[in-house]
């Protein structure tokens, strides 16, 4: 087992939609664009602010290629909250979005009618009911699900994309729906602590019968072996464990 | 401004930088059995920092009273892309930023290796004593 630390390399950054006065021209990206990267604050969320909407996207990039061949079983995603302006809650969710080839465009930002619908599952979940932690340090999680042990490259970048459940909702903000973070060239930028260990491949040989396994009372040990055996109808499972 | 902060500014590529920063924090020469007492238990340093492939690498144990409480999964500690300032109202490095209306604003740090150090380890001795 081993722990890596990683801090938010510099090219994490955060994209703004702006619908002027109609909601869905922001959150599915029909207005203006503004893209900034590097970031050295960030805020996933939106906003209504002087009769025009806003959404916003946060994007983050660790360099977790220590991590290599291991297996993951565990992420902690936190930050240093500077800001809370989640005047209305809502949740901070978090995808695994490959963003970086040729660092951080408009082309990147995810719409709510066909881009975020495509990222798939959430891998942090933050629900700003919680309250939004701004005393210096990272005293604030991003709630890092199981499933952003999956979503680490041991062999490149991890990438992620910020959104606001509201925004994947189409839920048009009555005022300020944000959080503000430390992204990337800041005192505290966005962190990940992953706990990772050498993948064990096990490689377990069926017993040598054809007895069915309903016959008794509790399943048949399988053997462990070094090599798969040599027997053809010998059926071999193999899989990774910590 | 601080050397490092410079030579993170100056460098071309984004491994230069992390480089640059975990450099930082080895030249600190943290030796093996170094220590420090946070909430009441031992953190001390068993592997001295070092660099490997550009990030710093090191053991470290949790102790209280002769008793480990170091868990199995912690070591070794690597850290990628260390940080090295601290906010500082006096610092001598400012960092600039847009606020959600693009209007710029400012943040202002120094340097301090040693603060970022020691921050870290307390922040991972967190995570094992709160895990307990």
């Amino acid at each position: 087992m081993s722990t890596t630390v990683v801090y938010a390399s510099g090219e994490s950054g955060r994209i703004r939609l702006e619908g002027g006065p109609t909601y869905l021209d922001a959150a599915r990206n029909n207005g203006s664009i503004t893209t900034t990267g590097p970031a050295t604050t960030s805020y996933p969320g939106q906003n209504f602010a002087a009769g025009d909407y806003y959404c916003y996207q946060s994007f983050l990039l660790w360099d977790t290629s220590a991590v290599g061949t291991d297996s993951v079983s565990n992420v902690d995603f936190d930050v240093d909250g500077e800001t809370d302006a989640s005047d209305v809650d809502y949740v901070v969710e978090g995808y695994a979005f490959t963003w970086s080839g040729g660092g951080l465009t408009d082309a990147d930002a995810r719409d709510s009618d066909a881009g975020i619908p495509a990222l798939g599952s959430i891998i942090s979940s933050y629900d700003t009911t919680g309250g939004w932690t701004t005393t210096a340090g990272y005293n604030q999680t991003m709630g890092a699900l199981s499933g952003f042990n999956a979503a680490i490259n041991g062999s490149g970048n991890t990438e992620v994309v910020l959104i606001s459940s509201h925004h994947r909702t189409e839920t048009a903000p009555t005022g300020s729906e944000y959080v503000i973070f430390q992204c990337t060239g800041n005192t505290n930028d966005a962190r990940l602590t992953i706990t990772h260990a050498p993948s064990v491949t096990y490689t377990y040989a069926k017993p040598d019968s054809d007895i069915s396994a309903s016959g008794w009372a509790t399943a048949p040990l399988w053997s462990k072996v070094d090599d798969p055996p040599d027997t053809p109808d010998a059926t071999v499972v193999t899989g990774t464990a910590s | 401004m601080g050397a490092i902060h410079d030579a993170v500014q100056a460098a071309s590529t984004e491994s230069e930088r992390k480089a640059i920063k975990a450099q930082a924090w080895v030249d600190q020469g943290l030796a093996e059995g170094w220590n420090f007492t946070y909430r009441g238990y031992k953190v001390t340093l068993t592997v001295a920092m070092e660099m490997d492939s550009g990030d710093v690498v090191f053991n470290a144990t949790l102790s209280k009273s002769g008793t480990d409480y170091t868990p199995a999964t912690l070591n070794p500690i690597r850290i990628v892309n260390p940080p090295y300032m601290v906010e500082d109202a006096a610092g001598d490095i400012t960092i600039g930023y847009l606020d959600v209306d693009g209007n710029p604003q400012t943040i202002k740090a120094r340097e301090d290796i040693p603060a970022r150090i020691i921050s870290q380890l307390q922040d991972l001795g967190d995570k094992v004593i709160d895990a307990l």
